[in-house]
């Protein structure tokens, strides 16, 4: 039994109304504790309604979302479906709950109940785990997005969850904000061995997974290990492949041999080796 | 960037900011109630007192009262200038409303200036102006110097658990206490979003500064519709997050600031207790206190 | 329809605890038929000097004339605006009527033009981004995607017919599909509007389109460049902290092993490499 298992899944927006959006269909995938996941697709693939069916926040129609052998449609296992799985949401300014940096990293331990003593230590760690414990006594308001969102990521490590779904967490950020966000998810999943789910349409993000989900539609049209960035059916479905796959593949046209890459250092490592 | 002052906390680590949150409100709230225990001057008046009886009483209870203050203010570290800058807000107003008493005082007078129909500049008029003036500025301060000193969780905190025992007739005291702290952390994000969308409609030519009330408030519906959009929009986020992190309400949730009365809480009661037995004792004359003090004054001018 | 900018300074909050210097001594200029470019991290005060261009904020310090318009002096507002249309970033965010036409006509209807003027504006400008005009007309904002969503909101400005269009980057928060698809339109609108200066953190968009790009660091310009001149100035990406393209991080890579290509684009990169490899073999 995998740690999050979809087993023939469906969601509808506004069901039975005339609004409907069946964003969701039978979608079935298992991730395993320890995988870095990357679900990619097009704004309105259904990829940010995977996020928020894994931990409850919307319960399927069809189908069923398992946490740990627990399902989401019961509503007595939500609570520790929750201390398993956190979310970084997009917006870095909507997921803040209190006026004092610390007092919101705080926020997820108190709700589990702790010791005040605790709840200091595991905000202490998380905030330091983000490098924004020289922070802690401020106000969000003045930060950037990317500290805000490194915030965010902190206020969900407090709970010590097992797994971490970042919902296109650096969508909204600079290129500076990426990469901080894109250090720390690394980190935590190499180091802490936290389950990583990212959800995102940046195919660069995606290359860095090892396990591929790809969605259009609603539905799963891929999934796999970092070849399937360059499957063809990706294009068919106007999804590009990662720049460094397209240039690879521009090379090897020419006569080159280019072994297998995704990102830029793969690729300029393999040129090198190749001239 | 705009800096959102008005009452906002001042971090510094005084013996005040480390009182308990819940003792500072209430104290606050002695404060404000002894702030009407001092009479006016009519009603003074026509308790059978003199005015110069009430003079040295008022004057008295009042400058107890601003000597609390400044005790409070000294322990707090704030800067005197900033829990006066809280006046700022009302001093037009409260300016405007003496001015009025003074020059159309109704009450009972009988030191008359000048008199011409409904206009009647008396004594007992500038006095009774005055103390209105002075009980309005100390009135805006003291809650000031509590927001100064209090940060805003500590204040929802510290009001929540006063409140507590409303909860146990069905009150939904936390979940207010929540929407309140949400509704701080939210309003200095709120107010930059306004002017973004203000500027947006700016340059598209929309104009906010002419015509009426009407027009203006009118040419207000560009910005107030989009930010109560927005707003739901925010809110939604907001509720998915708080959930997402294991929001249940008050069941069983604890906090990592732990409230506890302490030994400054003590010196804090002790010091409002005397000043309100102070006032008391001037305003109704207390072991005949105010009466010796008036009459040596009197003794002294005539 | 040029921007002329001479030794401009901006500080907010002067005198005060907050203040700070957002503008430090700009001088350049925007050409008539620019493509151009802005870049700089966050901080650096882009918005600041684009918030300039439409009179948003008063020249404080130095000189700006907008399609002649003196800004240090008196001047018709409304003109201006008319003339320099600014879309800020998540634009769909400022929607706020009841219909998709009475919202894109609040811009024409403001510079006190008829209603048969509001109208035709009102058409054209839906039908120049790509949306269908009697589909959308009646429908509410607020039920549309967030696409479409954005393209009303620059309908909106482009109704008020400007000459010059600011856009504080155009494709923020929206998928590689959705970015390509604005780019191309903001390219169609350049035929209407042939002064164009784009605000973007994005380095493929702007060496895929923009002629020339000021780059600002700290509030000051580095420098005025085309792509070519700005990917390979090593030393500006460095001290900017500027991220490259990908082909010409690739190339930078590369150089640093010890293999000497050049290449802004994925193109001129792959040329370059087999021109390379074409040279070793042999």
């Amino acid at each position: 039994m995998s740690f999050i298992e979809f087993d023939n899944v469906s969601y509808t927006y506004a069901a039975q109304t005339p609004n409907a959006v069946k964003a969701v269909k039978n979608l079935s995938l298992k991730i395993e504790e320890g995988d870095f996941v990357a679900l990619v697709g097009h704004n309105g693939s259904g990829k940010s309604t995977v996020a928020k069916l894994i931990n409850g926040l919307l319960i399927p129609e069809h189908g069923k979302v398992t946490v740990d052998g627990m399902s989401t449609a019961d509503k007595k296992s939500l609570f520790e479906i929750r201390k398993n799985v956190g979310i970084v949401f997009q917006n870095p300014d909507n997921q803040m709950v209190a006026t004092i940096i610390e007092d919101d990293v705080a926020f997820g331990p108190e709700n589990l109940g702790l010791s005040p003593d605790e709840i200091r230590k595991r905000v202490d760690w998380a905030l330091k785990s983000v490098d924004m414990y020289e922070y802690r006594e401020g106000a969000p308001f003045r930060l950037s997005g990317g500290q805000k969102q490194r915030v965010a990521i902190a206020g969900v490590l407090a709970i010590k969850p097992r797994a971490m779904v970042l919902d296109e967490s650096t969508s909204m950020l600079d290129p500076v904000g990426k990469k901080e966000i894109m250090d720390i998810v690394h980190k935590l999943n190499k180091e802490e061995k936290m389950t990583v789910i990212m959800i995102t349409h940046f195919m660069d993000e995606a290359a860095l997974a090892d396990k591929i989900f790809v969605m259009d539609d609603g539905e799963l049209i891929l999934s796999g290990a970092k070849k399937v960035l360059t499957d063809p059916l990706l294009a068919a479905h106007g999804l590009d492949m990662p720049p460094a796959c397209r240039i690879a593949e521009g090379l090897r046209k020419g006569g080159m041999n280019i072994g297998e890459v995704y990102t830029p250092e793969e690729l300029a490592e393999e040129i090198c080796r190749s001239l | 960037m705009r800096d959102v002052s008005m009452g906002q906390y001042y971090p510094a680590k005084s013996g005040v900011h480390k009182m308990d949150a819940r003792a500072k409100i209430i104290f606050v709230i002695a404060y404000i109630v002894m702030l009407f225990f001092i009479p006016t001057v009519d009603g003074y008046l026509r308790g059978g007192g003199r005015l110069g009886g009430y003079i040295v009483s008022a004057a008295a209870a009042f400058g107890i009262i601003i000597l609390f203050l400044i005790t409070a203010i000294a322990f707090s570290r704030v800067p005197v200038l900033k829990v006066l800058k809280s006046i700022k807000a009302v001093l037009a107003l409260v300016l405007i409303t003496a001015v009025i008493m003074i020059v159309f005082y109704g009450g009972e007078a009988n030191h008359v200036y000048w008199s011409y129909g409904i206009i009647n500049i008396t004594l007992e008029g500038i006095i009774s102006g005055s103390t209105m003036a002075i009980r309005l500025f100390l009135l805006v301060m003291g809650p000031s110097l509590l927001t100064l000193t209090t940060t805003p969780v500590e204040l929802t905190d510290g009001l929540e658990r006063l409140l507590f025992p409303l909860s146990l007739i069905k009150i939904p005291v936390h979940e207010i206490a929540i929407i309140m702290s949400i509704a701080l952390r939210l309003i200095p994000t709120l107010i930059e979003e306004a002017d973004k969308i203000k500027n947006a409609q700016k340059a598209r030519c929309a104009d906010f500064d002419s015509g009426n009330v009407f027009k203006r408030a009118k040419a207000m519906i560009p910005v107030l519709v989009p930010l109560l959009v927005s707003s739901f929009r925010r809110a939604d986020d907001l509720a998915y997050a708080m959930d997402s992190r294991c929001y249940r309400g008050a069941k069983g949730r604890t906090r990592m600031k732990v409230m506890k009365l302490g030994w400054r809480d003590l010196v804090g009661l002790v010091l409002i207790c005397i000043t309100f037995f102070g006032v008391l004792m001037f305003v109704y004359d207390y072991f005949g206190v105010a009466g010796i003090v008036t009459n040596w004054a009197y003794s002294v001018i005539a | 329809m040029s921007i002329v900018i001479k030794n401009l300074s901006y500080i907010y909050s002067p005198k005060t605890p907050f203040e700070k210097k957002a503008l430090d001594d700009i001088t350049f200029t925007i050409e008539d038929g620019d493509f151009f470019g802005i870049i700089g991290q966050t901080g650096s005060g882009k918005s600041t000097l684009i918030s300039h261009f439409n009179g948003l904020i008063k020249v404080m310090s130095g000189s700006l004339t907008v399609n002649g318009i003196d800004l240090g002096k008196k001047y018709d507002y409304k003109q201006l605006r008319g003339k320099v249309g600014m879309v800020f970033q998540y634009p769909e965010y400022q929607l706020f009527d009841e219909t998709v036409e009475r919202d894109v006509g609040f811009g024409p209807k403001n510079l006190g033009l008829s209603q048969a003027e509001v109208k035709e504006r009102t058409v054209e400008a839906i039908e120049l981004v790509g949306l269908d005009f009697n589909a959308i007309k009646d429908r509410s904002p607020f039920e549309l995607s967030g696409g479409q969503m954005r393209r009303v909101a620059l309908a909106g400005v482009l109704a008020m017919r400007p000459q010059i269009l600011v856009l504080d980057e155009p494709t923020a928060g929206l998928d590689p599909r959705g970015k390509k698809e604005i780019l191309e339109l903001i390219k169609r609108v350049k035929e209407h509007c042939p002064t164009i200066v784009m605000i973007s953190h994005n380095m493929d968009e702007i060496s895929a389109y923009c002629n020339r790009i000021a780059v600002l660091g700290k509030g000051k310009l580095r420098g005025v460049f085309t792509p070519s001149e700005l990917f390979g100035n090593e030393k500006i990406i460095d001290e900017i902290g500027l991220r490259l393209p990908t082909p010409a991080y690739i190339a930078r890579l590369l150089r640093e092993r010890g293999v000497p290509v050049q290449g802004a684009t994925e193109d001129e990169l792959i040329k370059a490499v087999l021109a390379l490899k074409g040279v070793r073999d042999a």
